[in-house]
């Protein structure tokens, strides 16, 4: 249509380049989509980055650190993280220790040595020491009344017979989660956990993920009799509460790291497999599947290059969801007394020591119950994130 | 003829976390006592988020943003939510597309039918049951005394869309919406459900508004069709001026890519994808992919204009000013 | 009418009854693999269970001698003990003399029974309730705080659990007790416990099926029924909804025993759970049997009973294969 000059340029025709920004928008692959969608999620981020910091802490921290896992030094036993020093004077420091044991401690909390006393004046409930030339002394008169009355105070120190105020409370620059019973550096220990706790759970998954994707993918692709049968099988296995058989190898293969392993391994991987199974079936009857039948590819080919890498969503979001399942079980196992065995230190093992002096020592609790719970929170995080991130239902 | 439903500039929203999306933008129509409506759109043009509104079906974050509904004189956006209930079911009902998933599958067919009929009748569970057995006869399910007691799954798609209708029905409503009725079914099934449709329709009297984006199906059962797209209405107009008389670019698009066995042409799709309701273009929604789009189509928003006896469409083409274009398309 | 919907329930009986008879068959045939499992690797152990550091006395050798005829081929011990089992007697303790397995199982069962049935309670009736109520107000603070101590239920190990409420609530609080079963009082901590990880779970499997079944197309004609907010969620969600939860239970069950052990040591409840740990530390060879075989026993009895009550709630399943 030609117009003439005055004529409204409303009426032309609109260009193709103004309509065709308003066409068509652009499209993400599957993968790319996911990780997308993960990082949006917050927690799941934090959870990620807890995991890597978890993993690197685990692997370099006892290299750095000066303690091993089973130095002892029994005078240094049962010492919190964070205590109350009292001033000798401008260079000496003491900490009293609740079994009423005295350390010179340095005025920012490194401990230097114990101390013994010299004189233990039983019948006028005292202790006396000498540091540095001055004389110190703990009179515990007042602790079974302070039983009784929690507002008493347990104890008083005397320097130079004046009687002296907790000048201060310090964190423990030598021990930083404090010691257990014999000594050993709780820090140090929990890492090692860390160590025991990851070790088990990756090679535990690994194997679950090796024998379930094995079983669970012929299973499925085979189908027919086959099929049934192994289903069965799975089946049966799943009627009996496995956490009683692990615990029934554990007693009869002496109780370790490896055993534990073994133990999880024969168990655990009937969840992956059914879930490789459901998998199969159905990505078995999609049509990229008849296709590569129809070329003639082999059925292991097919089984790897298309089956699996298809069915690969709900497979990691299980191996994730498997890591912490695997932790919680070696913690359990450990706690009942299971586990590794001293002075190897399990999570477990460290929170069932505990147990015993929970009221006095507490903090010998709460280090590992707290590397538990934030371990088991990130994997869970990401776990969750992963399983909506990889939802195909979810795709925007 | 008297006007049973009437929609004035109805617009409905999302106001989702990423902003609003403009799912309805400004609809107006009526449709008559007796008459069948059919509303032809693709998928987000809008047509069953009208129907939700009419219902009061919209789920957070949907919501009717402004206009009126007049239904027997008397609007429904103005109603409660308990007002609104006892509409439902009972004086205006729908159906919606799938009938595998649209049945609860752990009730039974008689107890969701009675379920309907007991919530706005005050009738004992013997004559529910009664009345029942009489829909699943009407819709023409075979052996209903057994079959009343059957659960979803033990049905057909086709069966399971009749049921649908039949718990529709069963409180005898002046309007029966039927969002996608046929789509998910086989096209033998599909016949047998539209003609069934037809009859109940002639039988009872009731009014119908029919969502689809199959023309085939609207030239089967309706008498008025409205064409919708970017959540507006494009062209509106008797069934006979829409298929030979279209005055829409749209409508044009729609007829052109029927199949037609006789004519060996291929067949001509639309390009393009449909416009993004949370951004929507402030001109015509369809002036992207239309092969006329004038510079004016981009920037401002057409009104109607008549282009005969109830027959209306909005586009500038219509326009005085316009240059003459003549629009191939129509039905032969 | 009447006859053929009479006709058609004669029939789904029929179905219910030989549905019924072949569970039963698998649950007696997965009972006897467990109790020969366990009877063979109880055998396994490498030089035989009475090769251990300190001998035991010999009124004990005596018993499971008499009891046992250790020297007897391994069938003839196997028949011996497949009969004893049936008949209650798993064999006396290795450890304590003069108790039999039987015994103990008897003092301990009614103390962790009332413990975990406590347990499974409270699970099913909070737990349930705020995964619904979490859904409903999905997004909504009600949701947060229930996702999030769903989400603390289950990543912190009962234990941890355990430990945190004993030290602070009996140690610097001081107002529950930290050992025993014997006052109400006493069940708070060990119930919150053990039931502590199912409750977060039971609460976030409510939610989630609560949410997938309310995008559903059949809650939608309900609404478009005129049906009530209250009958559309109480009548057609719920139902549909809870079907995940019923196939749950039986796992939940498990969890709760494996948890009574820790539970029972930490709290100091002398249940079945608590004996159970000891003999693992004691390597007490037939109480470990036996005990095990009961908790099996008794865990495939309810995943029995779970099967049949899914059935009768989901009539999507074929009883017919």
């Amino acid at each position: 249509m030609i117009k003439g000059e005055g004529m409204d340029k409303r009426w032309e025709k609109a260009s193709e380049e103004i309509k065709g920004e308003k066409k068509i928008r652009p499209s993400l692959t599957y993968w790319q989509d996911a990780w997308r969608r993960l990082k949006q999620n917050k927690l799941s981020m934090i959870g990620l980055v807890v995991i890597i910091l978890l993993f690197i802490t685990a692997i370099f921290g006892p290299m750095v650190s000066k303690f091993s896992y089973e130095d002892q030094d029994l005078k240094f036993g049962n010492i919190a993280p964070r205590f109350d020093i009292y001033e000798v004077d401008k260079s000496n420091y003491i900490y009293v220790h609740p079994e009423y044991k005295l350390f010179t401690v340095t005025s920012d909390g490194e401990l230097l040595d114990s101390l013994r006393p010299v004189k233990n004046d039983m019948m006028n409930s005292q202790k006396i020491y000498e540091v540095d030339g001055k004389r110190v002394v703990l009179d515990y008169k007042n602790a079974k009344l302070a039983k009784k009355n929690p507002s008493i105070q347990k104890y008083k120190i005397l320097v130079e017979n004046k009687e002296t105020e907790v000048t201060k409370r310090v964190f423990n620059k030598t021990y930083f989660f404090g010691t257990d019973s014999h000594g050993r550096d709780l820090f140090i220990r929990v890492l090692y956990g860390a160590r025991i706790s990851l070790t088990v759970a990756i090679v535990a998954t690994l194997v679950n993920f090796f024998i379930g994707i094995f079983y669970g993918g012929i299973s499925g692709y085979l189908g027919g009799r086959v099929d049934a049968v192994m289903t069965r099988i799975m089946d049966i296995i799943s009627t009996i509460p496995l956490l009683l058989y692990v615990i029934l190898l554990m007693v009869i293969i002496a109780p370790g790291l490896k055993t534990i392993i073994i133990a999880m391994g024969i168990t655990f991987w009937v969840r992956m497999a059914r879930i490789v199974r459901g998998q199969t079936l159905s990505i078995k009857q999609h049509e990229y599947v008849m296709a590569a039948k129809t070329i003639g590819a082999k059925n292991f080919r097919i089984l790897s290059r298309h089956i699996i890498p298809n069915a690969m969503g709900p497979i990691i979001v299980s191996l994730t969801m498997m890591i912490p399942n695997a932790i919680f079980t070696e913690s359990f196992l450990s706690f009942i007394g299971l586990g590794v065995s001293a002075p190897q230190a399990s999570w477990g093992t460290l929170a069932s020591d505990a147990l015993a002096g929970i009221r006095t020592y507490p903090y010998q609790l709460f280090f590992p119950s707290m590397a538990i719970s934030i371990t088991m929170l990130a994997f869970n995080f990401l776990g969750d994130g992963l399983r909506d991130a990889l939802d195909p239902r979810l795709r925007k | 003829m008297e006007k049973l439903i009437e929609l004035k500039d109805v617009k409905t929203s999302f106001f989702t976390h990423l902003g609003e999306v403009q799912a309805v933008r400004g609809v107006s129509y009526s449709l008559n006592k007796g008459e069948a409506l059919g509303i032809v759109g693709e998928s987000g043009s809008g047509k069953s988020i009208t129907s939700m509104s009419i219902m009061g079906l919209l789920q957070y974050p949907g919501t009717v943003k402004s206009g009126e509904i007049i239904f027997k004189g008397e609007d429904l956006l103005k109603k409660n939510k308990k007002e609104m209930r006892s509409v439902r079911g009972n004086e205006i009902a729908m159906i919606f597309q799938d009938p595998m998933t649209s049945l609860n599958p752990v009730y039974t067919v008689g107890d969701q039918i009675m379920e309907a009929i007991r919530k706005h009748q005050n009738v004992s569970k013997a004559e529910a049951l009664k009345k029942a057995i009489e829909m699943l006869i009407l819709v023409g399910i075979p052996d209903p005394e057994k079959r009343i007691n059957a659960y979803p799954h033990e049905f057909s798609g086709g069966m399971r869309q009749r049921v649908m209708i039949a718990i529709a029905l069963s409180c005898e409503p002046d309007l029966l919406i039927a969002d996608e009725p046929s789509t998910a079914l086989d096209v033998t099934i599909q016949a047998q459900i539209l003609d069934l449709m037809k009859e109940l329709k002639d039988k009872l009297n009731t009014s119908i508004i029919l969502i689809t984006h199959d023309l085939g199906v609207v030239a089967d059962v309706c008498s008025r069709v409205l064409v919708m797209y970017g959540g507006l209405i494009m062209e509106e107009g008797k069934v006979e001026d829409i298929f030979y008389n279209p005055k829409h670019p749209y409508t044009v698009g729609l007829l052109k890519s029927i199949p037609k066995i006789e004519h060996k042409e291929r067949l001509v799709p639309i390009e393009g994808t449909p416009p993004d309701l949370l951004h929507p273009p402030k001109g015509c929604p369809f002036a992207a992919r239309c092969e006329h789009a004038m510079n004016v189509c981009m920037e401002e928003r057409p009104e109607f204009f008549e282009c005969g006896e109830g027959h209306r469409s909005m586009c500038w083409l219509l326009h005085p000013d316009s240059p003459k274009t003549e629009l191939k398309g129509g039905v032969r | 009418m009447v006859c053929k919907a009479k006709q058609n329930l004669i029939i789904g009986e029929e179905r219910m009854g030989k549905f019924i008879f072949k569970r039963l068959g698998q649950m007696l045939f997965t009972l006897y693999i467990v109790i020969t499992a366990t009877f063979f690797l109880m055998h396994a152990i490498p030089g035989g269970p009475f090769t251990r550091e300190k001998p035991l006395p010999p009124a004990v050798i005596a018993a499971l001698e008499a009891k046992f005829n250790m020297n007897a081929p391994l069938h003839v011990q196997y028949f011996d003990y497949m009969k004893g089992v049936f008949s209650f007697d798993f064999g006396p303790s290795f450890q304590k003399v003069g108790v039999n397995v039987i015994d103990l199982v008897q003092s301990g069962l009614p103390v962790s029974a009332k413990l975990g049935g406590t347990a499974v309670l409270v699970v099913l009736i909070i737990g349930i309730p705020l995964g619904i109520i979490s859904a409903m107000k999905q997004n909504k603070w009600e949701d947060y705080v229930v996702t999030i101590l769903a989400t603390l239920g289950v990543t912190i190990p009962s234990f941890v659990i355990a430990t945190m409420i004993i030290y602070v609530f009996s140690g610097k609080l001081g107002i529950l007790p930290s050992f025993g079963l014997t006052s109400w009082k006493h069940y708070i901590g060990p119930v919150i416990a053990l039931s502590g990880f199912s409750l977060a779970f039971v609460s976030k499997l409510t939610r989630s099926s609560m949410l997938e079944v309310l995008q559903q197309d059949y809650i939608r004609t309900a609404r478009a029924k005129g049906l009530s907010e209250f009958v559309v969620i109480g009548k057609h969600a719920l139902k549909n909804a809870l079907l995940p939860v019923v196939t749950y239970v039986g796992p939940m069950i498990a969890g709760i025993l494996t948890g009574s052990f820790v539970i029972e040591k930490i709290f100091a409840i002398p249940g079945m759970g608590k004996y159970f740990v000891e003999s693992v530390g004691n390597r007490d060879y037939t109480v470990i049997m036996g005990v095990t075989i009961f908790y099996a026993g008794f865990y495939i009895i309810m995943v029995f009973l779970v099967d049949i009550i899914y059935v009768l709630i989901d009539p999507r399943i074929k009883l017919h294969d």
